[in-house]
């Protein structure tokens, strides 16, 4: 009878402990991420510099790149801050001044600081998904496929300013390619193919696959395939803001900058923004961070749902990268970020 | 009214002038697409013939994929059209695939 009311209550504990155990943020978080059908290839959940979760679906290990897509922009960027901080460039002068050939094309009132605020002001098209849509008349198929392939700096310079010099913010993937044609025009020759190893890669020791147009340009809006843990790398170094084992890759200044909303954003009462435009980055649209007790965010986001989402005040990094072409049902960014705030704030200790 | 319809025109003229019109036809477009992301997915990401042949596809489903794993490349071509294919080659793990230039 004794051994029967201890094995009753020991089972009690049991039981309550599986509960507990289902319905702990960590717990929510993976069910929401891994949900049936939400083609999620991998989530990993980093708090202090630690991983806290790591999980790998659908044919994938720790050891598979994956395609970045548009994630490709925000890593494109850390290379510019990375050559900023090496006195490469400064990104408030002309393009003239590093690419004679915008002289040609009447573009010298373009800076890179526009392009990495998707604010160049040239005509852009980035549309391409659409089945019925003029799919040859997409300009990010073109660049990618088609015209740009030769060289995509000289395609994007073809491009004209439609709003007669005026910078207006839209998202293009030709502003973020262009970036790497600018790096390549202000390192020397020698490093002309190794910058973004030299600069960045290689200091974080991660091992990057960065695609290229037939020139030998990077295809900084969308061609890198990298590592989930090596992603991860590059959200760290953010919140480390820019030292990486005692050496500096971009300046503190540089983080503040990719921080700040573009001037020309001026979307902020839309609901059809849930993420508000940052330096080449995202973040989420301040009403719904504050409804769900989310901090401020800076992500990197990606076609078919890649993301890199970094919350400085947290020490937190979460890397999801996924194939979204095949599901009605969106992967839920915001319930996945949201329970994975809740989980390091109770890690913590209810910070 | 002649010189409204001179104005007329010049604005119009002006509208197309903004819109670069691009000459890569679909069928390239489609056939490159399919060929490098076929050809990354194998070499760069590492993935199975099946992932990778249906991870690159397009709609409408008449591109097809030729991989020649001996070489690492991987052309693509318009099922029933003798369209000379498009070649995407393993480069290397630095850059990854690449078109492949007649």
């Amino acid at each position: 009878m004794k051994t029967k009311i201890i094995l009753f209550i020991a089972s009690l504990f049991a039981v309550s402990a599986l509960v507990a155990a289902n319905t702990s943020p960590l717990t929510e978080m993976e069910q929401i991420a891994f949900a049936p059908n939400t083609q999620t290839d991998s989530l990993l959940l980093y708090a202090d510099g630690e991983l806290m979760f790591e999980r790998y679906e659908n044919g994938y290990t720790k050891d598979n790149k994956h395609v970045a897509w548009s994630v490709s922009k925000s890593i494109s960027s850390a290379i510019i801050g990375a050559l900023v901080y090496q006195n490469k460039l400064d990104i408030k002068k002309s393009i003239c001044d590093y690419l004679p050939a915008a002289k040609e094309f009447n573009h010298c009132d373009i800076r890179t600081t526009d392009f990495l605020s998707w604010s160049s002001g040239l005509y852009w098209n980035e549309m391409y998904e659409d089945a019925n849509s003029d799919r040859e008349q997409s300009s990010v198929g073109q660049l990618l496929y088609g015209d740009g392939t030769a060289d995509t700096t000289k395609f994007m310079l073809t491009h004209p300013s439609p709003n007669a010099g005026k910078k207006v913010w839209n998202y293009s993937t030709g502003d973020s390619t262009f970036l790497m044609g600018i790096a390549k025009a202000v390192v020397p020759k020698a490093e002309e193919q190794t910058f973004p190893w030299k600069y960045l890669f290689d200091p974080l020791e991660i091992d990057v696959t960065f695609g290229q147009d037939q020139l030998g340009t990077f295809g900084g809006g969308s061609s890198i395939y990298i590592r989930p843990r090596d992603l991860a790398r590059i959200g760290e170094l953010y919140i480390k803001r820019g030292m990486w084992n005692g050496k500096r890759i971009f300046s503190e200044e540089w983080v503040d900058y990719t921080n700040s909303r573009p001037e020309t954003f001026d979307f902020l009462d839309s609901a059809s923004f849930p993420m508000h435009s940052k330096r080449s980055w995202w973040t989420i649209n301040p009403k719904i961070a504050q409804a769900k007790k989310i901090p401020d965010s800076l992500i990197a986001n990606g076609h078919w749902g890649q993301y890199l989402v970094i919350i400085p005040s947290l020490k937190m990094v979460l890397v999801r990268m996924g194939n979204n072409q095949d599901i009605a049902q969106e992967f839920d960014l915001i319930a996945t970020i949201e329970k994975a705030v809740r989980a390091v704030e109770q890690k913590q200790g209810g910070k | 009214m002649k010189f409204i319809l001179i104005i007329l025109s010049s604005v119009s003229a002006l509208a197309l002038a903004e819109i670069p019109h691009y000459k890569t036809p679909l069928v390239i477009l489609a056939t490159r697409y399919r060929a490098i992301h076929t050809c990354n997915c194998l070499y760069v990401m590492k993935m199975n013939q099946d992932y990778c042949v249906n991870y690159s596809k397009i709609d409408p489903p008449i591109f097809t994929v030729v991989i020649d794993a001996a070489n690492k490349s991987v052309s693509s071509g318009v099922s029933g059209q003798p369209i000379k294919p498009v070649v995407a080659k393993f480069a290397n793990d630095r850059t990854g695939c690449r078109i492949q230039n007649d």
